[in-house]
């Protein structure tokens, strides 16, 4: 057989592989469903104001064998991205955000940036149990990454899901918080300042479970 | 076996020239034509004819006779190249050992990649012979020996003075002196080459100085020999172009970033040899001792990793390796056949300063990474034992021990510090790896082949702790073969092969440590046919086909070809009358897509390349074509996210970046014989 015969032949055989294939889909933001709240810890929430600034919204597959070593990067690499900075009025409509850029193939985590003077704010009235009603306003500043937020999706680029809701919960931010902290500057308003030892609004800010990322059909 | 047969031949060119003592011998050369038999049914030798027609431009090139080898070369026209074998990306050489007489050449713990294997230094006019082997079944192979093994002959083959000078479209220039006195060895040769050029496209400049002596006196029925080999080189590497700026016009296919590397490469290597070869018996004692200094400077991700200083990197090397290898076999008569025992020592010792820095765009450092000294040594010890119990069947068990001592004498901590003491790291491993070979009807027109064996690899030096037992990558090979020549002149091989990996080991550098990736297996199959349809007209085809994989997640391993084939045309003719002789080849190659990280595949490539040789009374003419076709050919494909365009938002997205393959080139080169 000619060699111009069988070089075709084999660039037909082997080229069968599809390439990973773009798509993109619209993301939406929200955060209070229901204002005020009660908590775990049976305390009333009111908010009046709940804002949170994010930027760079990213997508990562699953880890490769390779990274998932204790301690490594034990994230995949970055399958979605919508890059971008947004300050969301978390007690407002859902807002949209933008298109992300996706390749197809399976996800598992998503992660985004914190990064603002303030970066969040949260002012509202927390009514204890015991009926003791404490004002707070606490306004962070931070320069963070949320990672490792769970997504189980797999994309398909022939066809490309609805759209991506990144839900935001004040709930969870705050679900750490002291509410019997003492007021140390005596302004009856509860802030991060506050107490020997703070509080723990950070936390709240920076886990996980603060966020949730679904993919819908 | 691996030097048995060509020094028995040798053996018998001397006996020759003792017979005829005292005559005059004028230039000829007895050459005693043989055939060796093939010890695995993948196995393949490059010499005389087909070496002078493979289409190469520098050792490293010659690599590529190997079936189901390929070979990347995204560095440049003087970086180590990038090799895939067998399923395995070899990166810059840590799963294939190459060796030159023995010598081993890849660097283990070099800073640019572990087992660095950068043949540069060696001018293709000086290679007598190549030996390719895949698998691990030879116990004369140590360190790197995991995939693959090669080994080059060095000598010069004409006597007299051959003066050629060879220019290039691709703005190439070379001039070559090689010497081999009248009535000299082989051995004896001077040979200087210079090469420069700019090469097609950007960032492609090279220049490169090569020196090699050499000096073979046989006293009695040993052979004394010393060589030596020195290396200048300097070269541009355009580095990689992301795919989506190539289709979008923003860079040509041949062009380069701003941010392209570039690299500076010396290296001399002397050896002594003394060797005894005899009908039944015989040894060879070689020691040798070499510098190297390695500079290299890239970027491959523009401002990804380091927005405020940009990714650029400079490393750097300087050491020294020295080494004894010792070696003896002898026939003995048994169970009514002859048996060939073997037996050898192999001794190593390599020091070297390295560093590795971050470079801002203009060049200054500032990030030291790397400020360490490294020491690795190993002694192997070596036996094998080649039966034949029955005429029909030859039978070689083979044990390699190797002990491997790892040293870390100096380092940077964790905030860029150097550390002397307590830094100072030593580890150890020993290596116990068995080998067995069988051929079952040995030179037969039909011969099956089977083989087993285990390779290793020696761990990173600066991964080590002190008092560890250094982590040692090991794989094991099964390979079984048929050879089939149905008539002379018409060969036919089909190999099968698995190799497995227990505990994949790759070294992080980022983090300084060992990461495992789990088990690994590669499953292939390699077919090749070679024919000589009539005198003078040789044809050769080879199709390989390689399944790697993660065991425990079946995802494919990442880089490695899958499909590889080439085909050559080869001719060679003679006119004693006038006297001319000549000789051509073409061939083409094919690599088939590739699968990358992330779930990406690369594309494919058809290459064609030319060569013709041809000799009229003292005058040479040399011609070589590269990619005849002229096709634009990716000759790496890498996914990762880049940032070469700061004016754009910093996406971490992984895209598609490509190294542009040889471009279409001739060089033609015109040469002189002075008797």
């Amino acid at each position: 057989m000619r060699l111009t015969t069988i070089a075709p032949i084999l660039l037909l055989v082997a080229c069968a592989h599809e390439q990973r294939q773009a798509l993109s889909f619209p993301v939406i933001a929200l955060g209070m469903v229901e204002n005020p709240f009660v908590g775990e810890d049976q305390v009333e929430v009111q908010l009046d104001e709940a804002w949170i600034v994010l930027a760079d919204l990213r997508l990562e597959a699953p880890a490769s064998p390779a990274a998932k070593h204790p301690g490594h990067d034990f994230s995949g690499a970055t399958s979605c991205e919508l890059l971008g900075s947004w300050e969301l009025n978390l007690l407002a409509d859902p807002q949209a955000l933008g298109d992300v850029a996706c390749l197809d193939g399976e996800l598992a985590t998503g992660r985004m940036v914190l990064t603002g003077d303030p970066v969040v704010g949260l002012v509202g009235t927390a009514t204890l149990p015991d009926s003791t009603q404490r004002a707070f306003r606490f306004e962070l500043v931070l320069d963070d990454e949320i990672t490792g937020v769970p997504v189980e999706a797999i994309l398909d680029a022939e066809a490309p899901p609805a759209q991506l809701v990144l839900e935001i919960s004040p709930a969870t931010v705050l679900a750490w918080v002291d509410w019997d902290s003492l007021d140390s500057d005596g302004d009856d308003v509860l802030t991060l300042y506050d107490d020997l030892l703070g509080n723990t609004v950070p936390f709240g800010v920076v886990s996980t479970a603060s966020y949730t990322i679904t993919i819908t059909e | 076996m691996h030097f048995i047969i060509p020094t028995l031949l040798l053996c018998l060119s001397t006996l020759a020239d003792d017979a005829g003592a005292g005559e005059d011998q004028g230039d000829e050369e007895l050459v005693v034509e043989g055939e060796r038999p093939r010890e695995t049914a993948s196995e393949s030798v490059l010499d005389g004819e087909a070496l002078e027609v493979f289409p190469a431009r520098s050792a490293d090139e010659l690599l590529q006779a190997m079936p189901g080898l390929h070979q990347s070369s995204h560095g440049g026209h003087g970086k180590a190249y990038q090799y895939f074998v067998r399923g395995f990306d070899a990166v810059h050489g840590a799963d294939i050992a190459v060796s030159l007489e023995g010598i081993p050449l890849n660097e283990p713990g070099n800073v640019h990649g572990h087992g660095y294997l950068d043949l540069h230094f060696l001018p293709t006019e000086l290679v007598r012979s190549v030996e390719l082997h895949k698998g691990s079944s030879r116990a004369e192979v140590g360190d790197f020996g995991v995939a693959a093994s090669a080994d080059f002959q060095l000598g010069l083959p004409e006597p007299g003075l051959l003066a050629q000078a060879v220019g290039g479209t691709d703005r190439s220039g070379e001039l070559l002196l090689a010497w081999r006195p009248r009535g000299g060895e082989s051995g004896d040769f001077l040979v200087a080459q210079a090469d420069t050029g700019l090469g097609v496209g950007e960032h492609r400049a090279w220049r490169q100085l090569n020196l090699a002596a050499g000096l073979e006196h046989w006293f009695g029925l040993t052979r004394a020999r010393v060589f030596a080999l020195g290396y200048q080189g300097a070269f541009e590497s355009p580095g990689v172009i992301r795919e989506d700026d190539l289709l979008g016009g923003e860079v040509d296919f041949y062009g380069a970033y701003p941010e392209a590397g570039d690299g500076l490469s010396s290296r001399l290597l002397a050896a002594a040899e003394l060797s005894r070869p005899c009908a039944g018996c015989g040894w060879r004692v070689l020691a040798w001792g070499g510098l190297r200094g390695l500079e290299l400077r890239r970027n491959f991700t523009g401002y990804a990793q380091h927005p405020e200083h940009g990714d650029g990197v400079q490393q750097g090397q300087q050491g020294g390796a020295v080494g004894l290898r010792a070696m003896g076999w002898e026939n003995v008569q048994a169970l009514g056949g002859w048996h060939t025992l073997m037996a050898g020592v192999d001794l190593r010792a390599d020091s070297a300063l390295q560093w590795e820095q971050g470079l801002e765009p203009d060049g200054a450092v500032w990030q030291d990474r790397i400020d360490a000294v490294v020491q690795q040594g190993s002694a192997g010890v070596w036996a094998s034992a080649e039966l034949h119990p029955w005429p029909w069947l030859e039978l070689e068990p083979g044990l390699r021990a190797e002990l491997l001592g790892l040293g870390l004498l100096r380092r940077l901590d964790d905030d860029g510090a150097v550390l002397v003491a307590p830094a100072p790291a030593r580890a150890w491993a020993p290596v116990l790896a068995p080998k067995l070979r069988m051929v079952v009807a040995p030179e037969q027109p039909l011969s099956v082949y089977a083989s087993y064996g285990r390779g290793f690899r020696s761990p990173e030096v600066r991964g080590i702790e002190d008092g560890d037992r250094a982590p040692v990558s090991l794989s094991d090979t099964q390979e079984a073969g048929l050879r089939w020549e149905p008539r002379d002149h018409l060969d036919l091989t089909l190999v099968g092969f698995h190799t497995s990996i227990d505990n994949e080991l790759i070294f992080d550098h980022t983090a300084a440590r060992f990461v495992s990736t789990g088990s690994t297996r590669r499953l292939g199959v390699e077919a090749s046919a070679s024919a000589e349809p009539v005198s003078g007209l040789r044809l050769e085809a080879e199709l390989s086909w390689t399944d790697g994989r993660f065991v425990a997640t079946g995802e494919p391993l990442p880089f490695a070809p899958r499909w590889l084939g080439s085909a050559g045309l080869y001719h060679s003719g003679e006119r004693r009358s006038r006297p001319l002789r000549w000789n051509a080849g073409l061939r083409g190659w094919f690599l088939g897509p590739r699968p990358l990280p992330d779930g990406f595949y690369s594309r494919s490539a058809f290459v064609l390349d030319a060569t013709a040789h041809g000799e009229w009374r003292r005058w040479v003419v040399e011609l070589e074509i590269d990619n005849l076709l002229g096709s634009r050919w990716r000759d790496g494909e890498f996914v990762y996210p880049s940032w070469f365009h700061r004016d754009e938002p910093r996406s971490e997205l992984p895209v598609l970046h490509i190294t542009a393959g040889e471009p279409f080139a001739l060089r033609l080169g015109v040469g002189r014989r002075f008797p």
